[in-house]
């Protein structure tokens, strides 16, 4: 592997970011809120960091499928790590752990938050934290696409990281036509939310940050108290449409534009995530009604607005579910883990996986009725591999154990069992909120710095989707 | 667009220039930060202190003017004018930390802290001056009349006074955190600077050292065996262009040896 031509790359994700800094610097010298001094200073930091290895390295067409994925892993630790110093210049209620958090979880599209005052940030820091949900959810992968005119093999490498195996076999297109819909319906639902918001009342800016955040399925707000602040059905119904759309899979999407409408119902993997979350709709909407007595209709937009949000893995909240009853809560924990679709910005393990294992078990215990039939396992009429099978159960273990590990860490620290699992939870999964002594309004804080520190790197594990960083920190000799 | 040709010069020097401004822009950032922060103490402190001071003024002078008044119910001035002598003259004194504290306006509420105390001044000064004109003033009028006002007085006076007190506090806080904001850019630089350092080096390995010891070693190699190596350099820049005349040299060396083989 070519580490130089690795680090070029990530050279040039940093020095896109310092654009995206020095954005947010021309805002804020526009509004004059005093906070200008820390973007120039982290876009210059993170302009030159990046320079260097642009300037060193040439232009390299060709890359190896583990440079590809190095490319994806270090590009996230980069972004991640010169995202936070604009928190940590910022300074209270930012520390370096905490800075790191808000940085993580940021560009992970987490949007778990370590603050209890967000109102009380600067608006150009409101938009910086908004800004890298929304560079995040498109992922580095598409940035490169877009500012290295032709990438040609390089792009097909980078882009098998980024995509994985299970979202390919559901929409085959070139990998450069992929980027370019993807870019393109990015945009686009993100415009459309904003006008929606708009024509809903909401004031400008905190339309732009709730669209930044919705599209990328992110979640951070503008207020502490979420979408819960703006009191309004329009607005939850505008945020829980387009949080579904933002969470399937965006090649079906442009389809969808381009007048396949059909398309997107006909997918098995979208039936499946649309039948999940009916369910889960179903059961917290009784569940609230007949054991917290909640009136059908309050029940209904709590239930659906939230169970929306976290199936989404977006994460805004306008109830704080320690207040549910438990098996709604346990309902929140089942489609946090289950997250969208593949293809999209959504965390989660993915209902595509889920469909794998289900279609995986039924097929094995069709097996075991007929030893001598030929059974495979399925999506609708496509049949499954049995490396895509093998690896989706793989890829659970692995979630299951890294998970639990962190558990017991964050359990070490002194906290239950509740809060700890639904922590981790929240941050494999990309989802944000968690219960017991977390809220749904989040709240990290409470955490020490170094809960804080493996949170962000829990996150990153996440949205990365484990094998990518695995295949790029793995010592070659060893594999 | 003419393709600008990054040599060898430009790349290492392009390297050190890019470290330099990162220490020059923490360093102005951390230089700003403090001076910022210096300022704002210093005004809030000084300010306040200030105020603080002049509070205390109008409290002292208030305290004379009660005891004025009150040694006169007690009998213990020659005359009336005498004591309203007096009373104007420690009257004046609380003006005059009054008007002080009037210019020295500085933080939100100030203002109307003064006026609640300028109103409360103005009717004691009234109550003063009617018990002065009575006849012959009494303990109870005293009471009735000079310790309402003059309660009210201090009370105004004293918000005033806690009011610049919460400043001060709030500037000592704001000292505390000096240390840490202004050490942060310089932090922040170097823990990037750390890093960089080592990718820096890494390049100048990668590009330069690690094919200059293989150029050396390919060179030592057809000098003693005659065999000739490839050396991959990845730039094509003045290290490519030294590796390709080294190649031609070597080229030229066996040809002249071939011919004189052939002879």
């Amino acid at each position: 592997m070519r580490t130089y031509v690795v680090m070029r790359y990530v050279g040039i994700t940093l020095v896109l970011l310092a654009g995206v800094m020095l954005l947010v610097l021309a805002y804020s010298l526009a509004i004059n809120d005093g906070a200008g001094s820390i973007f120039l200073y982290s876009g210059l930091i993170t302009f030159f960091t990046g320079l260097l290895p642009v300037l060193f390295v040439p232009h390299e067409r060709q890359l190896s499928e583990r440079e590809g994925y190095s490319i994806v892993v270090y590009a996230w630790l980069a972004v991640c790590f010169w995202g936070m110093i604009p928190y940590a210049l910022y300074g209270k209620p930012f520390d370096l752990a905490s800075a790191w958090f808000e940085s993580a979880s940021g560009f992970t599209t987490t949007g778990a938050t370590m603050l209890s005052e967000v109102e009380a940030l600067p608006k150009s820091v409101l938009l910086y934290r908004a800004l890298t949900h929304w560079v995040g959810g498109m992922g580095v992968v598409a940035f490169v696409s877009i500012v290295i005119p032709a990438l040609g093999k390089a792009r097909m490498t980078l882009s098998r990281s980024e995509i994985s195996v299970i979202a390919q076999q559901d929409y085959r297109q070139r990998t450069s036509r992929i980027l370019e819909q993807m870019g393109l319906v990015y945009i686009g639902i993100t415009v459309a939310v904003l006008l929606s918001l708009l024509l809903c009342g909401i004031p400008l800016f905190d339309a732009f940050l709730l669209a930044f955040s919705t599209v990328s399925t992110g979640g951070f707000a503008p207020t502490t108290m979420s979408v819960a602040t703006y009191q309004s059905v329009s607005v939850e119904v505008v945020l829980m449409l387009f949080m579904i759309i933002s969470c399937l899979h965006f090649g079906l999407l442009y389809n969808a534009l381009r007048g396949n409408w059909r398309g997107v119902f006909r997918s098995k993997v979208v039936r499946l995530f649309l039948l999940v979350l009916t369910i889960a709709v179903t059961v917290v909407t009784l569940n609230l009604h007949f054991t917290s007595g909640k009136a059908w209709g309050a029940s209904l937009r709590e239930g659906s607005f939230m169970i929306v949000s976290l199936m989404s893995t977006t994460g805004f909240a306008t109830a704080d579910a320690n207040l549910w009853p438990q098996l709604s809560q346990l309902v929140l924990m089942l489609v946090i883990i289950v997250g969208g679709c593949s293809g999209s910005t959504a965390g989660g393990i993915k209902v595509d996986r889920l469909a794998v294992m289900l279609s995986g078990v039924r097929a094995y215990v069709g097996r075991l009725m007929h030893p001598q039939g030929v059974i495979r396992a399925r999506l609708g009429r496509e049949v499954i591999s049995e490396e895509v099978v093998n690896s989706t159960f793989v890829f659970m273990m692995i979630y299951i154990v890294v998970a639990l590990f962190h558990a017991m860490l964050v359990m070490l620290a002194g906290f239950d069992m509740k809060t700890s699992l639904s922590a981790t939870l929240a941050c494999i999964a990309n989802a944000g909120p968690g219960l017991g002594r977390l809220t749904s309004f989040d709240a990290y804080g409470i955490f020490p710095g170094f809960i804080q520190v493996s949170c962000g790197i829990l996150m990153i594990v996440g949205r990365l989707e484990i094998f990518a960083l695995l295949v790029a920190l793995t010592p070659h000799r060893f594999m | 667009m003419k393709r600008i040709r990054f040599g060898i010069r430009g790349r290492v020097l392009a390297g050190f220039l890019i470290l330099a401004a990162m220490v020059v822009v923490s360093g102005a950032l951390s230089i700003h930060e403090l001076k910022r922060m210096s300022q704002e103490v210093r005004s809030m402190m000084r300010d306040s202190y200030r105020s603080v001071q002049f509070g205390q003024g109008m409290l002292d002078a208030q305290e004379m003017e009660n005891e004025v008044l009150l040694r006169f119910v007690a009998g213990d001035y020659g005359s009336r004018e005498e004591a309203e002598r007096e009373f104007a003259h420690w009257h004046e004194a609380f003006s005059s930390s009054r008007v002080q504290a009037h210019g020295n306006v500085t933080h939100e509420g100030e203002e109307v802290s003064l006026d609640s105390v300028d109103a409360a001044s103005g009717a004691y000064v009234q109550a003063g001056h009617k018990l002065l004109t009575m006849e012959q003033p009494a303990l109870h009028d005293y009471m009735q009349l000079i310790k309402p006002a003059h309660e009210t007085v201090k009370r105004a006076v004293q918000k005033l006074i806690t009011l610049n007190q919460e400043h001060l506090y709030n500037a000592s806080h704001l000292i505390d955190s000096f240390p840490e904001r202004s050490i942060r850019p310089g932090l922040i630089v170097m823990i990037v600077g750390v890093l960089f350092a080592l990718m820096f080096m890494y390049l100048i390995t990668t590009f330069y050292l690690r094919p200059m010891m293989q150029m050396r070693d390919a060179t030592e190699g057809y000098l003693r065996y005659r065999d000739r190596s490839t050396v991959r350099i990845i730039n094509d820049d003045e290290l490519g262009e030294l590796w390709r005349a080294i190649e031609r040299l070597m080229e030229r060396c066996d040809e002249k040896e071939g011919r004189h083989r052939g002879l």
